[in-house]
């Protein structure tokens, strides 16, 4: 053997060791760190998997067993190593260094040895394999035994795992279903562009903060709906089915309310004293009729109905007026029926968030009955809602497939909340009974289903129509009494904080006693 | 410069004399191999040991070996620098004129024996400095230079002794190196006893000249090292010295540590030591076998350690030990 060949081997089995040295001397901390992550894992929800704790730890000491044992190793080293095991007292190390091309005195001297030293030498004798650190490569062993059961063992954190995984896919649907209801409202409206902006920051956040995001926009745009949104919608609507039923002299065929006050301006001129004085008189019914729901319009055919009834030249001129305030106020009840139609989108949106994200049955109506309020419910109905009041006629619209959030007072404005009625003096709001979710029931009866009561400050009662009642609705006292005997099987179960047990079960208790009343 | 003789010569003739002084020094092998050492290194060689070890006859008997003329100065309390170097004496020449003439002194001989060096005063040891390290002395005004090969071999008495004088430490790290004489084993003595009181005497042949151990010095200095060798020998010397990073038992015990002279007496020595066991550069093993001589006397050791009975050469062979882990590429 020569001394290159035997500084080759040398080189394998110097490169062998450090990556058996690096193994050892790393292995055993990577193995301590695969238990700490997978044993972490059993404590809290990571997102990642077992199995990944593993992994990391074994790639990243795979790595750098690998970048150890392909890291070259100088001729000197290997010479100095060699030197060392063979005790050839220096003399590979003075080869490699000197060569033959040094002092000739010396040269050949030190090539001649450096070659009887390879010529007698064992790679195995040179590189001899260091002393194995028993501790370590039994804490390697034991270390990956202890990370492989964990990992085989059933973890009680992967239930949770899950329920974080639907959480975010039930965030990623609302997110979804927000970005079409954007769409469908017109990217250039300000609904829509306040959707897209309310799913980008429901993508940014978190679950919770989705839900207080929703609830938060959602009362926004109840705000911008307005408690009265009934009583004008049922007035612009009333206008129009009442011209369209029996259209103003003058007017026959005219189309809209305000078509037809226009074409009543037109054909004044031409009107005899008796049609001037029966349009007086419409206009003046009319005007009655919007003084609750539409004032202004109200107010504009009543100065236009005596305008006609005086012969005021201005007279046209004024019932122009009154098509424009109609046409305003048509268009604002339009702006305000899309902010309503929106909150309770987003309502069913968030109610079925807030189900997704606590699976415990909780929910359902959260009102005592006979109490103003909301029911709150996670079934989805399809009911009709229909308007009794007497002097607006149908306005039911409950058709948007809600979620049993009724609310009361808003125009019967669907989600399935039926409808409520604008109150009358020969009609007091009843004592509702409020309705929730079947907690045991399936989510999302179909057909018609009751709204709950809800409190406008005095001017509508709470009302209830019950037209029928879905599969998946109980009266709120059944509902309550089976949350509580879900709630009750639940705390049993074990890991539940004795803080939390005596929390949730007094508040059963008193939504019981409250419910009973 | 081509060497005027080759390694396989070099240590033959340092075998010779090796063979040649063994018929007169029983045992002291450590002795005679630093003796060596320095005669090949043109070093200068301090010995120390108790009165009666053979110490004067070793440097007699090199002289003959190697035919070297030798000159040998006893110290003493009284003896004055102008005792060694020379002096200017007054003469009067045959028609009656009179002039000054330098009368040189026993220090221009190529092997100086400087016995009991430590009991002379400070300032006539002082006197050696220039001689040592310079090879010439200036007397008179003038410069004269020694003979070469030139090799001061100091006795002295271990300093506890009545009536020493410490050696100055610039003096002190002149000696390439410093050997210690101890007792001879009991075979030795025998031996030593049957030698020295029968009627023969053992006779010595000169195995080798001044020239050739000029061409051996030269070749002495052109021993190759590894670099690592050189490298190990720096660190040993830096080693000595207290500081944050010292070793433990420099920390407590030494005041002060090894000169560069330390380092370089180190390396010299090794390639003697490499030439003498037949190989062609110098080994790690080298310097590690002739750190004591080198550095003992280069070592400046606290009052702690006399307390604790802490030598230097204990320190040194602590050190050894230390630097030769951290420079082990194993």
């Amino acid at each position: 053997m020569t001394p290159e060949e035997l500084l080759r081997a040398v080189r394998r089995r110097v490169r062998l060791h450090r990556a058996t040295a690096a193994l050892l001397g790393g292995g055993w901390l990577a193995a301590l760190a695969c238990v700490a992550v997978v044993a972490s894992a059993r404590a809290l929800p990571w997102s990642f998997v077992e199995p990944a704790g593993i992994v990391v730890p074994a790639v990243l000491l795979a790595a750098r067993v690998a970048w150890t044992a392909t890291r070259p190793v100088p001729d000197v080293v290997a010479a100095r190593v060699a030197d060392e095991g063979l005790r050839s007292r220096d003399a590979l190390s003075a080869h490699v260094e000197f060569g033959e091309a040094g002092d000739p005195t010396f040269a050949a001297r030190i090539a001649a040895r450096a070659h009887a030293v390879a010529a007698a030498a064992d790679p195995r004798g040179a590189v001899p394999r260091p002393p194995v650190p028993w501790w370590r490569a039994g804490m390697l062993s034991l270390g990956v035994l202890a990370a492989a059961s964990l990992v085989v063992a059933e973890n009680p954190q992967d239930l949770a795992r899950e329920r974080h995984r639907a959480q975010e896919a039930a965030v990623a649907e609302v997110v979804e279903e927000l970005r079409e209801a954007a769409q469908e409202a017109g990217a250039d409206t300000e609904l829509g562009r306040e959707l897209d902006a309310l799913a980008d920051r429901l993508e940014a956040g978190t679950p919770d903060e989705a839900l207080r995001e929703l609830a938060r926009t959602e009362a926004e745009l109840l705000r911008r709906a307005g408690d009265d949104l009934g009583t004008a919608r049922a007035a612009a609507e009333g206008l129009e089915a009442a011209l369209q039923a029996r259209p103003l002299p003058g007017a026959d065929g005219a189309g809209a309310a305000a078509a037809h006050l226009e074409a009543a301006a037109g054909a004044l001129a031409g009107m005899s004293d008796q049609e001037r004085a029966t349009l007086a008189q419409r206009l003046e019914d009319l005007a009655a009729t919007q003084a609750a729901g539409a004032p202004d319009v109200a107010a504009a055919l009543s100065e236009a109905a005596a305008a006609v009834a005086s012969g005021d030249p201005g007279a046209a001129d004024a019932l122009r007026a009154a098509a424009s305030a109609v046409r305003a106020h048509g268009a604002e009840v339009g702006e305000r029926v899309a902010a309503a139609a929106a909150a309770s989108d987003l309502g069913a949106l968030r109610s079925s968030l807030s189900g997704a994200l606590d699976p415990s049955p909780t929910g359902g109506a959260q009102v005592a009955a006979g109490q103003p309020g909301d029911g709150k419910g996670g079934g989805k109905g399809g009911g009709q809602g229909k308007g009794g009041g007497p002097t607006q006629g149908d306005v039911g619209g409950g058709d948007r497939g809600g979620t049993g959030a009724g609310r009361g007072g808003v125009g019967g404005l669907g989600d399935g909340s039926g409808e409520t009625a604008t109150p009358s003096p020969e009609a007091p709001a009843p004592r509702s009974e409020v309705f929730a979710p079947d907690p045991t029931g399936s989510r999302g009866g179909d057909g018609p289903m009751a709204g709950t009561g809800g409190d406008l400050s005095g001017r509508v009662g709470a009302a209830d129509t019950t037209s029928e009642l879905g599969a998946a609705r109980l009266p709120v006292s059944e509902a309550v009494r089976r949350y509580r005997e879900q709630a009750a099987r639940a705390l049993d179960q074990p890991g539940l904080p004795a803080g939390h047990r005596t929390l949730i079960s007094g508040y059963f208790e008193r939504l019981s006693r409250a419910t009973a009343g | 410069m081509q060497p005027r003789i080759d390694p396989d010569r070099y240590a033959e003739v340092a075998r010779a004399i090796t063979d040649e002084v063994g018929k007169v020094i029983v045992g002291q092998h450590d002795l005679v191999r630093d003796a060596l050492v320095c005669l090949l290194a043109e070093g200068h060689l301090l010995i120390e040991g108790v009165p009666g070890l053979g110490k004067t006859r070793l440097v007699s008997t090199l002289a003959g070996v190697v035919g070297l003329e030798s000159d040998r100065i006893q110290f003493t309390p009284d003896l004055m620098p102008a005792d060694i170097v020379g002096t200017q004496v007054l003469v009067t020449d045959d028609i009656g004129g009179r002039s000054f003439r330098f009368e040189a002194g026993p220090v221009f001989t190529s092997l100086l024996l400087a016995d009991e060096v430590n009991r002379a005063t400070p300032k006539t040891q002082s006197a050696l400095l220039e001689a040592m390290q310079e090879r010439h002395v200036t007397a008179g005004g003038a410069t004269r230079p020694l003979p070469r090969p030139f090799l001061v071999l100091a006795t002295q008495n271990p300093l506890e002794q009545e009536g020493t004088y410490p050696l100055p430490e610039a003096q002190l790290d002149r000696f390439l190196l410093k050997s210690q004489v101890g007792m001879p084993s009991a075979d030795e003595l025998v031996e030593i006893v049957e030698r020295t009181t029968g009627s023969h005497t053992p006779a010595v042949s000169t195995v080798t000249d001044a020239d050739e151990l000029q061409a051996m010095a030269e070749l002495t200095r052109s021993v190759p090292v590894p670099e690592h060798v050189t490298r190990f020998a720096v660190d040993l010397v830096l080693a000595t010295h207290p500081g944050p990073d010292a070793h433990e038992l420099v920390e407590r015990y030494v005041r002060f540590g090894a000169s560069p002279r330390g380092a370089q007496a180190l390396l010299l020595a090794a390639k003697v030591t490499a030439l003498l066991d037949g190989r062609p550069s110098v080994a790690l093993d080298d310097v590690v076998a002739v750190a004591p001589a080198a550095l003992r006397h280069r070592i400046g050791l606290g009052y702690e350690a006399a307390v604790d009975d802490v030598g230097t050469d204990r320190v040194v062979d602590e050190l050894v030990v230390t630097v030769q882990r951290r420079a082990s590429v194993a």
